[in-house]
């Protein structure tokens, strides 16, 4: 076992993907507008690009259906070929106006696809008429143009631009940016512990998705007296803009603990920036910590007998990887062998995400560190390492592993229905070692 | 009268080739009499939503073909389905005892660059890349709406590739913008292997028959074995070995002649394989008619009538319970094309009544043009007269369809439909396995499925009662067919 951090290079044609940890820049809109509750998307796109994103996003995310404006209920232009002639804003003119007039919703949001950015569509001209009749904004995100990840900040910024007005800010109110709905697997259950804890510490919390009001919380996003981003890289873009415009500060919370250790310096730190009474932070991690140590005590024999101090490797979205990383590495005392980062972070936030998943670690042993999204090369670097604990996606789950225990935690996880399940926070550590144990525990 | 041509690198897409529609409302024997004397058009919606594409359907035939690997020309996000392809495909892998691995598909994953400059270069690596990762037989590749905007010669390159692999490259026309009918993408694949993959017989077994199916669970061993028969199951979970020889075979059968129609109608006039043309084999008269054909093909009438014989008598006593448990029960079916025919005919084998059906579109004829297999001719004389609309998943119309009709049960395949009968409080069964209600027995299982299905609506009653639909209630109020435009 080697203990640098360094990432192999394979220089295969580095952009074919087999199967893809997540979608296109469409994928990424359109499922930030489905968790944006009370928001129907209307696609301006070929007829089968919502259907796609059924199986690659909602399925994909932890066996989700899509909820009410999603799926087959989604309205869609359904571009065929005399539109790739002619033009598809006549099309999406009258889509418009007859969803305006079926579909009961808060908020409209137009995604247009490939082929009305390949075919020149002024689609935000055609958006703008509908303007006085309902809210209704544009996300260009021609497929092409990026991916999930891309998709979701673009949903962001055609908010910004077009929806948000300044308001005055509310003391003790934050935004929670950067968890992306669908591609962080426990997205739902990440936001309303989050939400939950700050809350207890005296704080107000706009998770903005899956709010029940959606377009409320949207709308309230100006408000924040600070904004929360949970990645190393996603949303900050978003953040970036809403200084600018609204003079919010905001600040990189790379990723979302687990355990209470690190939900705990997370309390605090962002006790620090609220400028929150001590004693308020102090009583939410008494009760907490108490109860997850007390849990500890329960697992505790389990994870001692069956998979003490286990070699593990984790495969997920950098955030996920990093907060599951610490969490094994610091509080259960298991061993980081690798880490395969694989969201496809911009180059620029590699090295912090490198350093976030190899300092601060009690394990002596640190993970080597791979950035890759594509599944057969990901099994090549599997296959050079001997793991006792794999959590991955379900995508690793039959390779060839030895007697590796797995358990998947990111995208695309298709062998697990996630909806409330989380691995953050103090209880999250918990559920985490629930999950694992449970693919080992009997076999009675 | 020569109906496919192998001879274009691109099928011709349903609306011309079989006169397909989308949209109609009425019933169904007069579906059946304005597609013969071709009074029937299509009509438009003014409004839609999302439905399938055509890069779906020719994807999921040849992704599932063993020795032979994918590359789907596209951005990223047309690869979406390469997960649920992947499910597929390890759940049929597990079922055979096969060692579990991902689907072999690639994405060439189109970006902004390759829009402005061309794919053409990052679809060649893709295509070598999948022969160094796969070390396939035959090299598929699909086509995708930004590809065919910008241009890309897809079919020239696959026949570059050819020649530098040595193995055949082979294009699948299956732009999502081409057709509007999404089973348009069956054929385009069909066309690639019958054009590209089959040969010519070199030796005939007389016992071999081909169907044409999705991935069902193996009935067909059991029944055909029974009349010295040997079910040779297609495309999926085939080797490229197997699909060369196709030709040998027999005869062809389908379960469902929306999805394989082209096939078979090519392997019958290309290569000499006769293609059984019947109703689909569901419900007794289907399934008698279906059995009866198969035995005339292939010299096997008397083994034919004693397999009738016996499976009905077999099933004679709790068909007959379940019919008196069924009585009356008004169930709604919604379906691709010929299944929904095939559901109609099961629930009124039933004694069920049918308040409703609503298949995804309508193909005026067949590929064989031949009378017998019309299998919405059918259910209409055998059972009578059915209310019956065509919708390619438009759930706004079955909402409001559904909602007026409140059937005792909404049976419907596609999982994006099937929920909106539980939100409505309806009880509901979506079947995956096209071969459940199949023969004799699949009616059976049908009555079976049906009476546990509505036995408790805890569930759809509860979600009904706390979900607020997405539609307003103008809308509900509306002619459900009303954004359905008249026929040009």
């Amino acid at each position: 076992m080697t203990a640098t951090a360094t990432a192999e290079v394979i220089d295969l044609y580095p952009e074919v993907a087999e199967a893809p940890r997540y979608s296109c820049a469409l994928g990424g809109a359109y499922v930030a507008a489905l968790a944006a509750y009370g928001t129907a998307p209307i696609l301006h796109s070929g007829a089968g690009c919502g259907i796609g994103q059924q199986f690659g996003q909602n399925y994909a995310g932890g066996q989700n259906a899509a909820g009410n404006y999603g799926n087959t209920s989604t309205p869609c232009s359904c571009l065929v070929e005399e539109h790739v002639v002619f033009g598809g804003e006549e099309k999406l003119r009258s889509l418009i106006d007859s969803t305006l007039k079926i579909v009961k919703a808060d908020l409209y949001a137009v995604i247009s696809g490939c082929i009305p950015s390949l075919i020149g569509d002024d689609v935000d001209a055609v958006v703008k008429e509908f303007r006085d009749k309902a809210s209704i904004i544009h996300v260009k995100t021609a497929g092409f143009l990026g991916n999930s990840y891309t998709g979701y900040e673009h949903f962001l910024d055609a908010v910004i631009e077009q929806l948000l007005e300044p308001l005055p800010k509310e003391k003790k109110l934050v935004n929670i940016l950067g968890l992306v709905p669908s591609q962080h697997l426990h997205w739902k259950g990440s936001l309303r512990v989050i939400k939950s804890l700050l809350e207890r510490a005296g704080v107000k919390v706009n998770i903005v998705f899956s709010e029940k009001d959606g377009l409320g919380a949207l709308k309230r996003i100006p408000a924040a007296e600070l904004n929360l981003v949970f990645s190393p890289w996603v949303g900050i873009k978003a953040a970036e803009k809403l200084k600018e415009k609204f003079d919010t500060p905001f600040e990189v919370i790379p990723f979302v603990p687990v355990g209470p250790r690190d939900t705990t310096s997370f309390l605090y730190q962002v006790g620090k920036l609220l400028n929150l009474p001590k004693k308020n932070i102090d009583r939410v991690v008494k009760e907490e910590e108490w109860w997850a140590y007390r849990s500890a005590e329960y697992f505790g024999d389990i994870l001692v007998i069956g998979l003490p101090h286990a070699f593990f490797g984790v495969i997920a979205d950098s955030g996920t990887a990093i907060g599951l990383t610490r969490y094994g590495s610091n509080e259960l005392g298991w061993l980081p062998e690798l880490v395969i980062v694989s969201d496809n972070p911009p180059e620029e936030s590699r090295d912090e995400i490198r350093r976030l998943l190899t300092e601060g670690l009690a394990s002596v042993v640190k993970p080597k560190v791979f950035f890759e999204t594509d599944s057969h090369k990901i099994k090549l670097i599997l296959q050079k390492h001997s793991l006792q604990l794999l959590l991955g996606s379900s995508l690793e789950k039959f390779l060839p592993k030895g007697e590796a225990v797995f358990l998947s935690v990111s995208f695309p996880s298709y062998d697990r229905l996630i909806i409330d399940r989380t691995y953050a926070g103090y209880r999250g550590g918990v559920a985490l070692m629930e999950d694992v144990a449970s693919q080992y525990a009997g076999p009675l | 009268m020569p109906t496919i041509n192998l001879n274009t690198a691109e099928v011709p897409i349903r609306e011309s080739r079989l006169g397909s529609v989308t949209g109609y409302k009425g019933s169904a024997g007069e579906l059946c009499r304005r597609s013969r004397d071709g009074s029937l058009k299509e009509r438009e919606r003014s409004f839609t939503q999302c439905a399938t594409c055509a890069s779906i359907t020719a994807i999921c035939q040849v992704a599932m073909i063993r020795d032979a690997a994918v590359v789907n020309h596209a951005p990223l996000g047309c690869a979406g389905d390469f997960g649920n392809f992947n499910f597929i495909n390890r759940a049929g892998q597990a079922k055979r005892g096969w060692r579990l691995a991902n689907a072999k598909l690639l994405n060439s994953n189109l970006d902004e660059q390759d829009i402005v400059f061309g794919g053409g270069g990052k679809l060649k690596d893709a295509v070598r890349e999948a022969k160094t990762r796969f070390a396939p037989k035959v090299i598929f590749v699909t086509t995708s709406c930004a590809s065919g905007i910008i241009g890309d010669d897809v079919a020239g390159i696959c026949e570059e590739m050819t020649e530098e692999l040595g193995i055949p490259v082979v294009s699948i026309s299956c732009e999502g913008f081409r057709s509007q009918i999404w089973a348009t993408g069956f054929d385009a694949a069909y066309h690639a292997i019958l054009r590209r993959v089959m040969k010519p017989a070199a030796t005939r077994r007389p016992d071999l028959i081909n169907v044409i199916n999705f991935w069902g669970e193996d009935i067909f061993t059991d029944l055909f074995g029974r009349l010295g028969l040997t079910p040779n199951y297609v495309v999926p979970f085939t080797t490229i070995g197997q699909l060369e020889r196709l030709s040998e075979a027999a005869a062809t059968v389908q379960v469902c002649s929306t999805l394989g129609t082209y096939l078979a109608a090519g392997l019958e006039e290309h290569f000499g394989v006769p293609e059984v043309k019947a109703p689909s084999p569901y419900g007794i008269a289907g399934t008698d008619a279906w059995f009866r054909e198969l035995g005339r093909v292939t010299g096997k009438e008397a083994e034919v009538e004693v397999l009738i014989a016996e499976e009905k008598e077999r099933i004679a006593p709790e068909l007959a319970e379940l019919r008196e448990r069924l009585a009356g029960v008004r169930g709604f079916v919604s379906a691709g094309a010929v299944h929904g025919h095939s559901l109609i005919a099961i629930l009124r084998e039933l004694g069920m009544e049918v308040p409703g059906a609503c298949v995804w579109h309508h193909d005026k004829r067949l590929d064989h043009g031949d009378p017998r297999g019309d299998s919405l001719q059918h259910v209409v004389t055998e059972y009578g007269e059915v209310p019956f609309s065509v919708c390619n998943k438009q759930s706004f119309e079955l909402v409001n369809l559904l909602n007026r009709l409140r059937p005792d049960i909404f049976i419907v395949r596609h999982n994006g439909m099937a929920v909106w009968g539980a939100k409505l409080g309806i009880p509901t069964f979506l079947m995956g396995d096209e071969h459940f209600g199949l023969g004799y027995e699949g009616l059976l299982n049908y009555g079976r499925k049906i009476l546990d299905t509505i036995t408790n609506p805890a569930f759809v009653r509860n979600l009904a009662r706390h979900t607020r639909l997405p539609y307003t209630e103008w809308w509900l109020s509306q002619e459900p067919f009303a954004f359905l435009g008249e026929g040009a």
